[in-house]
This record gives C-alpha cells, structure tokens and sequence, in this order.
C-alpha cells in the first residue's frame, strides 16, 4: 500500500488509514476481500479433550472463536456469514485472512520484561474490523460503520484463546483478550479542523466491548467494562496493537483533508517564498522526497526555529548540539523534511512546524495535535510521537515553531 | 569589478548587494585588485559630535569569512573611547558576539550606531573614556574638533 488512503475494495467507499512507518502493509489489498460478512450466531458449550476436532473449529469454512476454559472443557462461538457487513484483518501474518500486514515500529520497546527486542509484540492475528456495507439501493451519502475487535481468524477460521488467556462469560457470552491486548482511543472532538484532543485509551475484547486498560499491557486481570463506549471507529480512532499504532480516516474525514497534491502544494509555496541561509546567503529549498541537493537542504536549530542551510559555525564540543548564528541559543540541529503523509493532516495550513527531534514539517495544528496524542509505550506508559517516523519527540511541547529568512526580495 | 573568481559565492552577493542597496551614510567599495579589502567611508551620525564628519575606515574578510568576523580599523583620527589611536574598534560584534549570521552591511551599521552612542564603560583608549566620564561637555568638544581637524568636518 502506498499511502494512507487506498480503497479497500471498488465500490466500498470505508478508508484505512496506514502509514508505512506507522504500519508496514501489504502491498495487495484489493481482491482479497471475499472473507468478511460474518456475523455472531451460536453459542456451543462442549467437553473435549481436543477442540481442534470439532466440526465447527476443524472446518476451515466455518469461522469459530474457542475460549479454552480448561484442558477438558472450552466454548465455541460459530460466527456465520452475512451480507450486511465485510470483515478485514489486522497482523504480523503474511497469510492470506490477514487484509493489511503490519511490522513493528522500529524503537518500539518491548512491552513486557523478558521479552527480546527482536522478537515482535504484535499478533499474527491481530485485530479484525467489520464494516458496514453500502448497499447498491443505499444512499451514497450513507455513512458506513466500523468496528474492531481484537484477535483475527487464522488460515484455518479460527481463533483460539488459550487456557492462559483473560476470559470470563457473561450473560451466557463468552468474551476474553488477547496477550498484548488492541488499545483504542477515539479522539475528544473532530479531527478534521484540528480541534480535538486525545480522548481515553480503552482495550477492545474479542467480542468489542470497551474496557479501561490492565494494570500493565499484559497483566492478567481485565479492566473495567465501559458499558457506554462503544468500539465503532471514529475519523481519527487511533488502535494500537502494540508495536505498531492504526489511525483510521473515515471516507467523509478524508474528503474534507489534504491530499497527496495539497502536501506537495505546500512545498512548492515554501520554496516560492525562496528561504535563504543567513550564513550561505544561498536559496534553499525543500525537496518533494527524501532527496535533494545537498547544498540546498533547510536545517532547523530546534531550540530557536532558525531555519538555515547547511554549515560547520556553532559546534559546541563534546556535545551533539550547536550554536545558532541568528540568536545563539544552543540545541540539536536537524534537517527539515515536509510530513508526506496527508492523512495525517488536520488542516490545509502550510507546514510552519516541525516535530523535534526528527524535523518533519506540517501545519501548527497537525503538529500540535499530535504532539499532545499519548501512544501507550511499554508496559504501562506513554511517549508522543511524530507520526511521521515513529520517533518520540524530545523536550518540551516537542516541536518547534520554524523561523524562516524568506520572502526577502 | 574585480575578479570574483575563487571568491565564495556568499562574499559575491554582499558585495552585489552593498552596491546595489548602499546603507545610508555608509559607502563600502572593494578595492580593485582584492576583492576582500573595502574602502568603507561612514557619515558622522546627525546629532553626535562626528556630525558633518566623514570617516574613512578599511575593512577586510579573511580567509575564513564569514566564519569568523572581518577586521575593520579606522583610517581616519577620531576622540572616541571605543577606538584606539591605531584605529582599532572595540566592538563585541567583531569579536566574541560575532555570528556568520551577520554580514559587513551589519557590522557597518553597528559602527554607525557606535558613533551615535559612545560606551566609555567598554573603554578602548583609556584616557579618552576617563574624559568621557569624569568631563563629558569637554569630551565632546574634543570629539567635535576632532572631527573638524582630521574628518573634513566644519
């Protein structure tokens, strides 16, 4: 998947929103989507010494969820198709049930101690996502509806919570979650407009009902159930499955958000503005990709803002900091890059700050929205990210506002 | 003009620019046969006792320029507590405050504004900021018969 925005399937008009720093995806997404329309039926208690010799979880046709109680006894939930709604998966997995394939992001830690930092924290199977379909006698305006649930179908159907795994029956339903858990949060407001802020993290079950989180990312014991959320995604819902973090753009979001084009609009309006180095006296210029000519890069000292070209005036020894020419305040010095990814814009501004420590540019509102969103970071804490690289962001508000020596002549 | 050839691009475009946009009272040429050497002549400010002055001073980037400052020294005999007899300019631009970021148009105008404003606190030629403090009236009126006697000033 290139950007943020590919349709999931022609006619289908729900948008995932993936970043391939975020989330590395798969590259063919369209075609495998004859999964999907399935929806809860039955529940089966049985005693069995193996589950995996049940009709319902041997039968690859038949989806089921099986919650292992004990070594003799587990309940399955047989789910059947239906034509109301489709069903994309979420995973580490390369097989084919999984719709969008996701690797950790890179400086993630391991959430829990003991585990090496090699080894993924994200499931094979992660989440699952089911989405209303819009029927063809439907109003084309007709909103769709999503909603996640953690744990995906394996090759074979099923999912299977193990003995192990946090799982209790309420009112005759059975319900659990999975070992690292799929975060949730909705933001508090609307992300298109930049207004809104972060709202609560929740974990989502198996069956989608909102918890408040565990104590630590793994521990044992649920939190408490949040009767009156709901895990229907949100333009902007962000899901976290530890390793690697989702935002989710509704289709009418995206249609009042930047695209591709205003992205490179706002470089091309940057670079008319011709920035000039105060020590060069060069025009520099802002390249549309991870490119340019060397000579005309845009640096930013990020303790003032100062944007400059580049030049050896200002080393502080021994420390990975520099003067800056203009106000000789010290601090890192980073080269600027324009945020190429639009669905993670809030606004059509242009890009006047940057994310420190990494120097990835977009508009005063995108990056203080951002700045301000908690990604839950290992057991049980939280770091702000650029979204653009994954980075966590440095000091205090964690980006700068950039000063630019341009429009002169 | 002279040859810019080897001359950095930045010492270029100063140069265009100094020509181009000359800084009131301020006259800065490169000299013809080295291209980092400016035959500078600055206007007595209005109002200070170099007024009707005109001082001639020579500026020179060095091989280094604009990482570090250029040297700039007073041709011209001028009563001032912040310029010594040889010339030389106490000012902290030209040394220790100076950034690249600065440019000979703003070490000009500094020298300009140093004129207006006289600091016998950072005193260069001693005997002259003690005056300046102890007898400012007389100060003055040497600095203004200076003025007269070696800047062509009435």
């Amino acid at each position: 998947m290139e950007s943020a925005s590919s349709m999931l399937s022609p006619g289908e008009t729900t948008l995932l929103a993936l970043d391939p720093v975020i989330a590395s995806t798969s590259s063919d997404l369209v075609g495998d989507l004859t999964y999907g329309q399935l929806s809860r039926s039955t529940l089966v208690t049985l005693s069995t010494p193996n589950v995996m010799d049940l009709p319902a979880v041997a039968d690859e046709a038949t989806h089921s969820i099986s919650y292992t109680l004990s070594r003799t006894q587990a309940v399955i939930v047989e789910y059947v198709r239906d034509d109301k709604t489709d069903l994309f998966q979420v995973g580490r997995s390369s097989e084919k049930p999984i719709d969008f394939v996701v690797m950790d992001t890179a400086g993630a830690p391991p959430p829990t101690q003991g585990s090496s930092a090699g080894q993924s924290t994200i499931s094979r199977f992660a989440c699952r996502l089911l989405v209303t379909r819009r029927d063809a006698g439907d109003n084309p305006e007709k909103p769709v509806q999503a909603c996640v649930f953690a744990a995906g179908f394996n090759s074979e159907s099923n999912i299977f919570l193990g003995e192990k795994a946090t799982k209790w029956q309420e009112n005759n339903n059975m319900d659990g979650l999975t070992t690292n858990g799929i975060l949730l949060m909705h933001p508090d407001g609307e992300f298109v407009s930049g207004n809104a802020k972060a709202g609560k993290w929740r974990e989502v079950s198996v069956d989608g009902n909102i918890f408040s989180l565990r104590e630590a990312r793994s521990s044992s014991r649920r939190g408490e159930e949040q009767r009156d959320e709901a895990n229907v995604l949100m333009d902007g819902s962000l899901i976290d499955l530890c390793g690697a973090t989702l935002l989710w753009r509704s289709s009418e979001g995206l249609q009042q958000s930047p695209t591709q084009r205003h992205v490179e609009r706002m470089i091309k309006i940057v670079n008319a503005g011709k920035p000039q180095c105060p020590v060069g006296l060069n025009t520099l210029v802002l390249p549309r990709h991870n490119s340019g000519v060397p000579n005309q890069l845009m640096y930013v000292y990020l303790q003032c803002g100062h944007v400059q070209g580049r030049h050896d005036w200002g080393f502080v020894a021994g420390a990975n900091e520099r003067q800056c020419p203009m106000c000789f305040v010290i601090g890192a010095v980073t080269k600027l890059e324009m945020g190429l990814e639009p669905a993670f814009y809030v606004d059509f501004e242009p890009p006047t700050h940057a994310f420190n420590p990494c120097g990835h540019m977009a508009s005063e509102k995108t990056v203080k929205y951002w700045a301000f969103i908690p990604f839950p970071h290992g057991p049980s804490g939280y770091r702000a990210m650029c979204p653009f690289c994954a980075i966590s962001l440095e000091g205090y508000p964690g980006f700068t506002k950039l000063i630019f020596q341009d429009n002169i002549d | 003009m002279t040859d810019t050839a080897g001359l950095p691009r930045r010492i270029v475009k100063e140069t265009q620019r100094l020509m181009a946009e000359p800084v009131p009272g301020i006259s800065a040429i490169a000299d013809e046969s080295n291209a980092r050497y400016f035959h500078v002549v600055v206007a007595g400010p209005d109002g200070s006792p170099f007024e009707g002055g005109v001082f001639k001073l020579e500026l020179f980037l060095p091989e280094e320029y604009p990482m570090s400052a250029p040297k700039v020294r007073f041709l011209t005999k001028i009563f001032h507590p912040n310029v010594d007899k040889l010339g030389r300019i106490c000012l902290d631009i030209l040394k220790d405050k100076w950034s690249p970021a600065l440019q000979i148009r703003t070490v000009l105008l500094s020298i300009q504004a140093l004129l207006s404003a006289p600091n016998p606190d950072d005193p260069l030629q001693n005997d002259v900021a003690e005056l300046w403090k102890v007898n400012e009236a007389e100060a003055l009126r040497n600095a203004r018969e200076w003025t007269r006697l070696y800047a062509g000033g009435n």
